[in-house]
């Protein structure tokens, strides 16, 4: 039977769409309250609800109160742009579900229509190409982890089809542009991804693109990547170090590698070590790579493909080859050389190297499919592709890495007087080592969703420098050394807090007792107390300032610095 | 200063968000404590606190626990109740505290909390580690995922290998010369 390309398109839409319905399962049954996908989407929530107060200089009021947050480096600036361009106030949380649910299928299609072009694979084993990109690998990792804005990218399969049409014979300008375009794109999308798409072109000019593309993709590419990179220089760093820098640059480097293991499949043992990467290739598509020097032609187009997937693994290994995160011994690798401080403090995660395999191995596994299926009755390829979908979700353990997460915002926060909110929680020691930034990203989501600014800086990832946690480390020694209780008011309301959320929950009981008390007597009786969305909150007004009292900021420097 | 945001267009998802919701039952968690290879039976409990109440979960070996198979060394014990992202939770193991923190429980669903004992010259000790299905023993080596993993990927490779045979044999038999055309048109 003859599909028109218009219905092939829709099929391969449809299998997008429901494999990734199953790929991050059960977030298709409540897209509107729930979160399914890790840590990061804490943060990512804020950054979306952060995305309309953002002004052209990349500041925002919506964090680091008193002050203004800079997001000049935060995470994506293209998922900002997207938003911006959305009327109203969408619900942030339905905007997570739909970067989850619909980036891999865009991506997906993106990648098939790259290997139809490039690698004349013929549907439906161009499919392999898009499951490769779409769900397997880095993106399963990136769901797992929850910076879900990389989910969608499209571009870097778009870029690799536009520079590799600017080689071909009839290559043109436009390609170039094209390819300076969709370079730019992956940029904005991510730091990383835009370091993966320079992977992409720089190996492209081993094929020798037209002089005419060249131009044009440099004509492009070049202010706008001078223009982005002159921004993120001016933008305050996001995250200084992470919580494991102290242990060197080499241990910050090697916990965002990846492993033989962790390209191998997912076991629940795996994620017993802090941060592992675990980006599960996929078996089949590894099978048919492994054949292809036996299938398509030999020394053929291809191998520029493989070796582009081949780059990517190698350098997502980090510094050192191991078997698994667990085990100390290893090969030193690639980034043994060239690792630094400042190296391990900008790029922490090789394991991202591995944006431009999934693609790269997935148009190679089409191609292949397409030319075995020429051969043999196309139906003893069918075990492949059901293999391919199933490894998609089960491989990558995605069935049972995610998990419901209500994501609804605690009623108290609508109690509160309007003004800027003081979450107040203690410093919390010990396992999980990141306690304190989930504690902040919560907050963080909260703060998308109440409008409200708060005193968090969100998208931090070093713990306890943000202003919350100095002012919450100010008014704890006042409550906890006995100091007036009229004074820790009088502090919060010079600095323009209009309210202090309280969660009595996290403190050992005589220090909840010592501080409720402290408040009470402070801030009088709480106006609020809620028990719903899973968190124990007290809501305290704060009395507004005296008239003629210091501006918030000035006021900052005479309590906390 | 600017007024709490809502827009109209939360109100109906989030309505349907929490009628028809995967978070609309109560918490459960699960207590296991794996225990040396070799240890002698321990008296191990579980303290939770809810509303400022220390709730006790007793752990078990003995098969008396949904889901526990008798005599593996991984005690365990169960806890329902209402939906909270945040659990003060202190382990005992023979009236000793071994481990007090506040546990992040926000999957709501069944959670599994672990801790592995082990004995030094100080006596018992307890650590934090991957929760652990029952009877599933120590187990807990990421080289699993080598062998799985590329277990399986070797039966791929076998499978794409028979099918690779019986292309050139219906080569062979249609008297054909292997026309390699994928890929020949962009190079």
């Amino acid at each position: 039977m003859k599909l028109s390309p218009w219905t092939r398109r829709a099929l391969s839409l449809c299998l997008y769409t429901l494999l990734s319905m199953a790929w991050s399962w059960p977030l298709a049954s409540a897209p509107f309250s729930t979160v399914v996908s890790g840590f990061d989407s804490w943060g990512t929530l804020w950054l979306i609800s952060a995305s309309d107060s953002v002004t052209l200089t990349g500041q925002s009021t919506a964090g680091s109160w008193p002050f203004v947050q800079d997001l000049g480096r935060s995470d994506s600036v293209l998922m900002m742009m997207l938003l911006r361009l959305l009327p109203g106030q969408p619900n942030p949380v339905a905007v997570l579900s739909g970067f989850v649910l619909l980036g891999p299928v865009l991506s997906a299609l993106a990648t098939e229509f790259c290997a139809e072009r490039c690698l004349n694979a013929k549907w439906p084993w161009s499919i392999a190409a898009g499951i490769s990109a779409g769900f397997l690998g880095i993106a399963s990792a990136t769901f797992v982890d929850g910076q879900v804005y990389a989910l969608l990218n499209p571009w870097l399969p778009l870029l690799a089809w536009a520079w590799w049409q600017a080689a071909e014979p009839e290559g043109k300008a436009w390609h170039g542009v094209l390819a300076g375009v969709f370079w730019f794109l992956c940029l904005l999308t991510t730091a990383y991804v835009g370091i993966a798409a320079t992977v992409v072109v720089l190996l492209g000019f081993l094929r020798f693109p037209k002089a005419r593309a060249t131009l044009g993709a440099a004509a492009t590419a070049l202010p706008l990547g001078l223009a982005f990179v002159w921004r993120f220089t001016q933008g305050e760093l996001r995250s200084q170090a992470s919580p494991f820098a102290d242990q060197g640059a080499r241990m910050a480097l090697e916990l965002g590698s990846t492993q033989l293991s962790t390209l191998a499949g997912w076991v629940p043992q795996l994620e017993a070590e802090p941060n592992a990467v675990v980006a599960p290739l996929g078996m089949v598509i590894l099978a048919l790579v492994a054949v292809a020097p036996l299938v398509l032609t030999r020394r053929g187009a291809w191998m520029w493909w493989a070796g582009l997937g081949l780059l990517g693994v190698l350098l997502s290994f980090g510094p050192t080859l191991r078997l698994d995160p667990s085990n100390p011994m290893g090969i030193p690798w690639l980034w043994r050389p060239i690792i630094s401080d400042e190296l391990a403090a900008l790029y922490r995660f090789p394991a991202r190297m591995l944006w431009v395999t999934g693609p790269a191995f997935g148009v190679i596994a089409a191609a292949v499919l397409t030319r075995l299926s020429e051969r043999v009755n196309p139906w003893l390829l069918a075990p492949l592709m059901l293999g391919l979908s199933i490894e998609a979700i089960l491989l990558t353990g995605n069935a049972w890495r995610s998990a419901p997460v209500p994501a609804v915002m605690p009623t108290a926060y609508a109690h509160a007087p309007p003004g800027p909110v003081l979450d107040l929680y203690p410093q919390i020691a010990g396992p999980p080592v990141d306690y304190e930034l989930y504690m902040m990203d919560l907050t963080c989501a909260w703060a998308g969703q109440h409008g409200r600014p708060v005193a968090q800086r969100c998208l931090e990832t070093t713990p306890n420098v943000d202003p919350r946690a100095k002012l919450s480390a100010e008014l704890h020694h006042q409550v906890l050394s006995g100091l007036p209780p009229d004074r820790t008011a009088q502090m919060l309301s010079e600095l323009g807090f209009a309210a202090v959320i309280w969660r009595p929950d996290a403190y050992v009981i005589n220090e909840r007792v010592a501080v409720r008390e402290s408040l009470e007597q402070g801030l009088g009786a709480p106006l609020y107390e809620g028990w719903d969305g899973g968190e124990h909150l007290l809501v305290y007004g704060v009395p507004a300032a005296p008239p003629g009292a210091l501006a918030p900021t000035q006021a900052w420097t005479q309590w906390i610095d | 200063m600017a007024a709490p945001r809502y827009h109209w267009s939360l109100a109906i998802p989030l309505l349907v968000g929490a009628l028809w919701s995967p978070c609309a039952q109560a918490q459960r968690l699960l207590f296991q404590v794996l225990t040396p290879s070799g240890q002698r039976a321990v008296q191990a409990e579980v303290q939770v606190e809810v509303d400022g109440n220390w709730e006790r979960i007793p752990l078990a070996d003995d098969g008396s626990q949904k889901e526990d198979v008798p005599g593996d060394g991984i005690y365990m014990g169960w806890h329902e109740g209402p939906y909270l992202r945040h659990h003060a939770i202190r382990l005992l193991v023979d009236d000793q505290e071994l481990y007090y923190n506040l546990e992040k429980t926000e999957i709501d669903d069944t959670l599994r909390i672990g801790w592995s004992l082990s004995e030094g010259p100080e006596g018992l000790s307890a650590q934090r580690s991957a929760a652990l299905r029952p009877g599933e023993m120590p187990s807990a080596n990421p080289a699993m995922s080598l062998i799985a993993g590329y277990g399986w990927g070797a039966l791929c490779l076998l499978y794409v290998f028979g099918v690779l045979i019986l292309a050139k044999t219906t080569d062979k038999t249609a008297g054909k010369t292997a026309g390699k055309t994928t890929g020949e048109s962009a190079e």
